[in-house]
């Protein structure tokens, strides 16, 4: 009966460990390497976005209130056509606990555009505004305000060149 | 988009502010002489018989008069008349929001005269990323890809209401600086009133998006501080169309 006990107890602590072994990669399998700018170029080509424009420095401290300083790198771009609000944005961090901290100016900037968002004007932009998401990848911070197909074809380009 | 819902402003509001704005570059003319009408006008040939500016026009005349801030230029003073003004306003082009979308969408002036993006709003900080639908062909380009085309002989702006809920004013005073040293820079002979931004109703504050009138007042200091500092006129038009509230009225 002991012995039977043991063996449970065994079977049940490799199990514990192959399940947490099949949880997320651990961010140093994450390159870091690769310019912001390659990214950007690499989701550009897999969505179907029209008109994105980048932003300079100016927008994304002053609308965005993002830190740019804790950025080794970053493209945002955003949409030119006046009726559509797609966008993303790329920051490559300088470590992880910069990028954990950009990840939540960037969940700030969401609710802040989310709070401010006038419903008289593009209503059926909107639902891309509540589907927002952001990524944390190593050091890199991965947004989009933009439709799903579109969404998960950028974050599908971004870990094609990253992982 | 519910196009009707666009514009806070009332037709009524809408037609008023025509009228004051049409007034005070009038009286600014009369006074200063800062609004220099364009190289070979009828009006630079043939002076205007003399009236008063209150005179200018049969609609109802409101309380009070806007300001216009001077030019630094000074020029020979042309008459303000009914005339005058009326080939002043034909002669402005307006970039804005919503609010100067309504001008062409009520016909309140000719669509030829209004630069605004398709959706029918511009937020302030979106003037250098927005497209803007160039009404001469009808094409959608950037604001300064516009300015290469054209270049207006005054330029009336109204922004700034869509920003007041997320922009401070460091970030609205630099962006509305930026936009009108680019357009000084592209447009040099271009007259540029930056006009105030309109209070809302009492109603749309109550929507709780962050726009309300405390807002806007304190931004249109910041809009005439941006006036002041590029040199160019601000229009203090809000107060002619504010209730004892301060409100836009229903």
């Amino acid at each position: 009966m002991f012995k039977k006990s043991i063996i449970i107890l065994l079977c049940l602590a490799s199990l514990c460990l192959m399940c947490a072994c099949g949880g997320s990669e651990p961010s140093s399998t994450v390159r870091s390497d690769v310019p912001a700018s390659d990214i950007s170029a690499a989701v550009e080509a897999a969505i179907s976005s029209e008109g994105l424009i980048q932003v300079d420095e100016s927008y994304i401290l002053g609308r965005m209130q993002i830190d740019t300083a804790k950025c080794s790198d970053y493209v945002v771009k955003i949409t030119s056509i006046g009726t559509a609000i797609d966008e993303y944005g790329i920051f490559r961090a300088a470590d992880e606990a910069s990028a954990k901290e950009v990840t939540e100016q960037v969940k700030a900037y969401f609710e802040r555009y989310l709070a401010s968002w006038m419903d008289e004007y593009r209503p059926e932009e909107k639902p891309k505004l509540q589907a927002a998401e952001v990524h944390t990848e190593g050091v890199y911070v991965f947004y989009t305000i933009m439709g799903e197909a579109d969404a998960d074809a950028a974050l599908a380009a971004l870990n094609s060149l990253i992982k | 988009m519910n196009r009707k819902s666009f514009c806070a402003l009332s037709l009524r509001s809408i037609f008023v502010i025509i009228c004051v704005i049409c007034l005070a570059l009038s009286a600014a003319c009369s006074t200063r002489g800062q609004v220099a009408p364009p190289p070979g006008s009828a009006s630079d040939e043939t002076p205007e018989p003399s009236a008063p500016a209150a005179a200018v026009t049969e609609e109802p005349v409101v309380e009070p008069t806007p300001e216009l801030s001077p030019e630094p230029t000074t020029e020979l003073p042309p008459e303000p008349t009914p005339a005058r003004a009326e080939f002043i306003l034909d002669n402005i082009v307006f970039l804005g929001d919503s609010t100067t979308y309504g001008l062409g969408y009520y016909d309140i002036v000719d669509d030829m005269q209004v630069w605004t993006p398709k959706s029918g709003t511009l937020t302030l900080d979106m003037w250098n990323y927005s497209t803007i639908v160039y009404p001469e062909t009808g094409e959608e380009l950037l604001l300064t890809d516009i300015l290469g085309r054209k270049q207006p002989d005054y330029l009336c702006i109204t922004l700034g209401v869509n920003g007041v809920s997320f922009m401070n004013e460091d970030y609205f005073k630099q962006v509305y600086t930026e936009l009108v040293k680019a357009v000084q820079e592209l447009s040099p002979d271009t007259v540029i009133i930056l006009n105030s931004i309109y209070p809302v109703t009492d109603g749309y504050e109550a929507k709780g998006n962050g726009i309300n009138n405390t807002k806007i007042s304190a931004a249109n200091g910041w809009v005439k501080s941006v006036a002041d500092t590029c040199g160019v006129h601000f229009l203090n038009s809000a107060p002619n169309i504010m209730n004892a509230s301060g409100d836009l009225p229903d």
